[in-house]
């Protein structure tokens, strides 16, 4: 009895742990206000936020439990259109990319073709990611 | 009657090397019984190849130009009291075969990069897992779930980003374009800082 008391309060602060940080993740990444400013919902913030704990709620359940859902392949593809999507903008957010840009623009003169070193980056992780997937992969 | 010139100086001026700049190039003049024309084609300055990258042009070196244009002016100071002068040279090329390397670095770099975070984050067995979760059957490839994704991703980097090549997506100002203005901005205090203790030689290493 205090053995599982003691399993489950170590369960429970491991998870809060890893909520917070998910959390702080979040907010230091910056995605969902900039989602908010393009489609100009800022009013909606409330409910993407209950949209990212419930997400996160789920995704926590099928990665821990063994539910299958046996589902059309098709199902797929939307599912991995909107994953990609995320993982984007994920990688465009991170302040790296954001960083390097003025400076390299900057050194070497080519303010107004900054786009095309963009669409390099952007089409660069597209063929990076479809090689890995298609070739690189036994 | 009181003679008053309202003088708000701008921030930052690109000039050319070898023209001579003017007050009305540096700065926004509103008079109450002035003769504007005169006070803006006063010469503050004269850009030459010596003088480096960046030029500051301080307001109390401007005071007495004025003054000796017509004595009995007072001044009212509105706004920043320092200008950056950015001396461009006339011809500027742009080198487009260091641009094409450029472009093909950042290719093969970013998509390295890509792949470097999918082995990173075991996203392979992720991927298997969820495609099998969705369908019930085991995929070693799952490239129905695998292609989309990796279109999904250029697209989220668009979106990010506001842009499709030249279109924008919308009005608001990109990250980016946010980002660019922030370094512009820490790079004119530096000089406004630093250029106005060595006033004759450049400290920005940034010559091109």
């Amino acid at each position: 009895m205090i053995h599982d008391l003691f399993v489950a309060f170590i369960g429970f602060s491991g998870g809060i742990a890893v909520g917070t940080g998910f959390v702080a993740f979040l907010s230091v990444i910056g995605i969902i206000p900039r989602l908010t400013q393009l489609t100009k919902t800022i009013k909606k913030i409330r409910a993407y936020e209950f949209a990212v704990v419930v997400g996160a709620l789920f995704g926590c359940w099928i990665s821990l439990r063994d539910t299958v859902f046996f589902m059309p392949r098709y199902v797929s593809v939307p599912i991995g259109l909107l994953a990609g999507m995320f993982i984007g903008m994920l990688a465009a957010a991170l302040t790296e990319v954001l960083n390097v840009f003025p400076i390299l623009a900057k050194r070497i003169g080519i303010q107004r073709k900054i786009v095309y070193l963009l669409m390099a980056i952007a089409l660069g992780k597209v063929f990076g990611s479809l090689f890995h997937w298609i070739y690189f992969i036994e | 009657m009181k003679k008053v010139l309202y003088i708000k100086l701008l921030n930052r001026v690109v000039v050319q090397v070898g023209k001579s700049v003017r007050l009305g190039d540096i700065a926004r003049l509103q008079g109450i019984n002035i003769q504007l024309d005169d006070i803006k084609n006063i010469i503050v300055h004269e850009a030459k190849k010596e003088d480096g990258t960046h030029t500051v042009i301080d307001i109390l070196e401007l005071l007495p130009l004025i003054q000796s244009v017509d004595s009995d002016i007072s001044f009212e100071l509105i706004g920043v009291t320092m200008c950056i002068l950015e001396l461009e040279n006339a011809v500027k090329k742009e080198n487009i075969i260091l641009f094409l390397f450029v472009w093909i670095l950042l290719f093969a770099g970013s998509s390295l990069a890509i792949i470097y975070f999918h082995e990173d984050v075991s996203m392979q067995q992720v991927q298997q897992r969820i495609y099998f979760l969705i369908t019930g059957e085991y995929h070693h490839k799952p490239l129905l779930l695998q292609v989309p994704y990796s279109l999904g991703l250029g697209i989220g980097m668009v979106l990010f980003f506001n842009q499709w090549f030249k279109t924008r997506l919308n009005e608001e100002p990109s990250p980016l374009e946010v980002e660019m203005f922030q370094y512009q901005r820490s790079m004119d205090e530096y000089v406004l800082v630093n250029e106005n203790k060595k006033p004759t030689k450049s400290v920005n290493e940034d010559d091109p």
